[in-house]
């Protein structure tokens, strides 16, 4: 199978700056993203779970148009690249070519690199998903709270002697922040829970199963009607 | 689908079912359209239970007796010394019982109410005993009063940190307005065409076309299913009819007071379990504490009840400006706000309160000891779309 054919597939815009996966052992990149914190979320989640890859910079490199998601596998580092490259925190930034095969290897792990692109869509749509949410919940939570600050400035002027007031709309004020917290804390659970699993030995639909289970059962300890619109919306993305 | 018949008794026992987390199912009997539409167009209409006469709700979920209706009769009351009586009754009790007592006070007319009658039976050296729970859109409800009487002078808790549970209810008894509605009068923008016209107090037997006609106008504009308003007007008519209350219970206005009076009562009395149940409402309250809950909820009492029944000509009279009349000049006695009394209008505030629950699921249902259940948990948004498939009306 090549990863071009699975629904988890996607393009790299080549004018941003590009970063890839690459197993160090077999020299081969396994993903490449334009999105930094996304692609090393899911190099962290890996490496948890022993299966090891290094983050590289490709942006400079002098073939770097030549390296798409499509073919990335054929693609590796030049010998004197590999010799200073470790797997670590670090990014590895690559200014020379990068190393390129002609031919597809009957070895190469199609389904390991599947379940890259997998965790890294979950990663992307469930981080996309939490953001446009808090952004929208911080808008409608602005207005409220400006006018509750103009509220509390009002009663301390006609309430001079009355120290409890700041009290009561600093709670009110904390209120409207609850749910914009929640919708942050949210993607750091989603972390949480795939940093649990065996994500190298899992199967994908293991995987699916498991983080189907824990959004479903123990993710939530609040009535947030945002946790109902989000579990469907995840596993609508999960199970498509 | 198999029923769950444990899950449905659950429902049954419940001590109250939520009907706005019906909105959205999928359901084609039109009874179990019209029933789930109920919460969407009478506004406020959580739990709609008959405590008098028969009454089929898609549960079969039974009225509870903590909030049963007396029987029905004349009296001679005067309603300060009812409101006097009572926060004495609540006081004494207190301090048997070595509780606090935590008015919920929404600066509205039905809390202050309770409130003045609490600082106007107490001597001020016993509001030690006096909490008062609100937000500050209470102050902004009634600031005068405020000012005048609750800053610097009582205790005061934000209702964000009440948590209502049998810790803090073995240490305070809970005070709140509800269901003052349903006591002095309902909301009337169900019936305000006839007030406009004059016509509220006209008979509602020979006004049962128009008022089912102003009730289908109104679901119209937020409901796709016709006729919903012959359906609850002959529904209530019937209970009326079948309580025996409906040569009493004449006009208009007496009519929409039977519907929240014999259906919302036990709702609003628990209105504050359910608020604030939602986020605590994994653990159980005692049988004590709900039996305490409602024997303290201030206005559920045989004498109250029956002052609103022996004054039903009163409630709504010609005037709009007469609703709750006799409540502000209770109000009035005390804190002499003239204004408060001349223009307090019910009013909807959107407030950091509603802006929390806007985004919260509260429960479906509350079991016997208030714990709380989505539609989500286990199969039961199945059973109750298959309980509104079968619904008859």
């Amino acid at each position: 199978m090549k990863i071009s054919q699975s629904k988890y597939y996607f393009n790299v815009e080549d004018k941003k700056n590009t970063y890839g996966l690459l197993n160090i052992l077999e020299n081969r990149f396994y993903i490449i993203d334009n999105d930094y914190e996304i692609l090393k979320f899911t190099q962290f989640l890996f490496i948890r779970s022993h299966q090891w890859y290094t983050m590289v910079d490709l942006s400079a490199s002098l073939n770097k148009e030549e390296i798409g998601n499509n073919n990335c596998h054929l693609f590796g580092c030049l010998d004197k690249d590999i010799k200073s490259t470790s797997v670590d925190l670090n990014l590895k930034e690559v200014n020379s070519d990068l190393l390129k095969r002609d031919t597809d290897l009957d070895f190469f792990d199609y389904s390991m690199q599947e379940k890259v692109f997998f965790i890294r869509g979950l990663i992307s749509y469930s981080k996309n998903l939490t953001e446009r949410f808090k952004q929208k919940e911080d808008d409608d939570s602005t207005a409220h709270k400006k006018n509750l600050l103009l509220y509390r400035k009002f009663l301390n002027t006609v309430l001079p002697q009355d120290k409890q007031i700041d009290s009561f709309i600093l709670s009110e004020i904390e209120s409207l922040d609850l749910l914009s917290n929640h919708i942050s804390d949210t993607f750091n659970k989603i972390i949480f829970n795939l940093n649990s699993l065996d994500l190298k030995n899992l199967s994908i639909q293991d995987i699916k199963n498991s983080f189907k289970d824990k959004l479903q059962d123990n993710f939530f300890n609040n009535n947030f009607t945002f946790n109902s619109v989000f579990t469907k919306l995840m596993l609508g993305y999960v199970y498509e | 689908m198999f029923m769950n018949n444990s899950a449905l008794k659950d429902i049954q026992d419940s001590v109250t079912i939520n009907n706005h987390a019906l909105t959205g199912l999928n359901i084609k009997n039109v009874h179990g359209n019209y029933w789930v539409c109920l919460s969407r167009v009478l506004i406020g209409t959580v739990d709609l239970r008959a405590r008098m006469g028969t009454f089929a709700n898609p549960y079969n979920a039974k009225s509870n007796p903590l909030y049963a209706m007396p029987t029905l009769r004349i009296t001679n009351d005067k309603l300060t010394d009812l409101y006097d009586a009572r926060a004495i009754e609540i006081f004494n009790h207190a301090r048997t019982q070595n509780k606090k007592i935590c008015i919920m006070w929404s600066g509205g007319i039905d809390s202050t109410s309770i409130l003045v009658s609490f600082l106007k039976n107490l001597s001020p050296n016993d509001y030690e005993i006096l909490t008062v729970i609100l937000t500050s859109t209470s102050i902004l409800e009634n600031f005068n009063f405020y000012s005048k009487f609750i800053s610097q002078k009582l205790k005061c808790l934000h209702y964000f940190n009440v948590e209502m549970t049998d810790d803090f209810l073995n240490k305070n008894i809970i005070i709140h307005g509800d269901p003052g509605d349903c006591l002095f009068g309902p909301n009337m923008n169900m019936y305000r065409s006839f007030i406009a016209s004059g016509t509220h107090k006209m008979k509602w037997k020979d006004n049962l076309q128009t008022m089912k006609w102003e009730l289908n106008k109104l679901a119209d504009t937020v409901i796709p299913h016709k006729n919903f308003g012959d359906w609850y007007v002959n529904k209530i008519t019937d209970n009326l009819i079948d309580s025996k209350q409906h040569e009493y219970v004449s006009s208009i206005s007496d009519w929409w007071w039977w519907a929240y009076f014999n259906f919302r009562w036990e709702f609003s009395c628990q209105r504050p379990f359910f608020y604030l149940r939602n986020f605590s409402s994994a653990c159980p309250i005692s049988q004590h504490n709900i039996n305490e809950f409602a024997k303290n909820t201030f206005f559920n009492t045989e004498k109250f009840q029956l002052w609103s029944y022996s004054n039903l000509r009163l409630l709504v009279d010609q005037d709009v400006k007469n609703h709750k009349k006799k409540v502000k000049e209770y109000i009035f006695h005390f804190d002499q706000d003239e204004v408060f009394q001349k223009s307090k209008d019910k009013v909807g505030t959107f407030t950091p309160v509603s802006y929390i629950r806007s985004r919260t699921i509260t429960p479906f249902y509350y079991d016997k000891d208030w714990i709380g259940y989505t539609l989500d948990h286990k199969n039961l948004r199945k059973i109750v779309e298959m309980l509104m498939e079968k619904y008859k009306g």
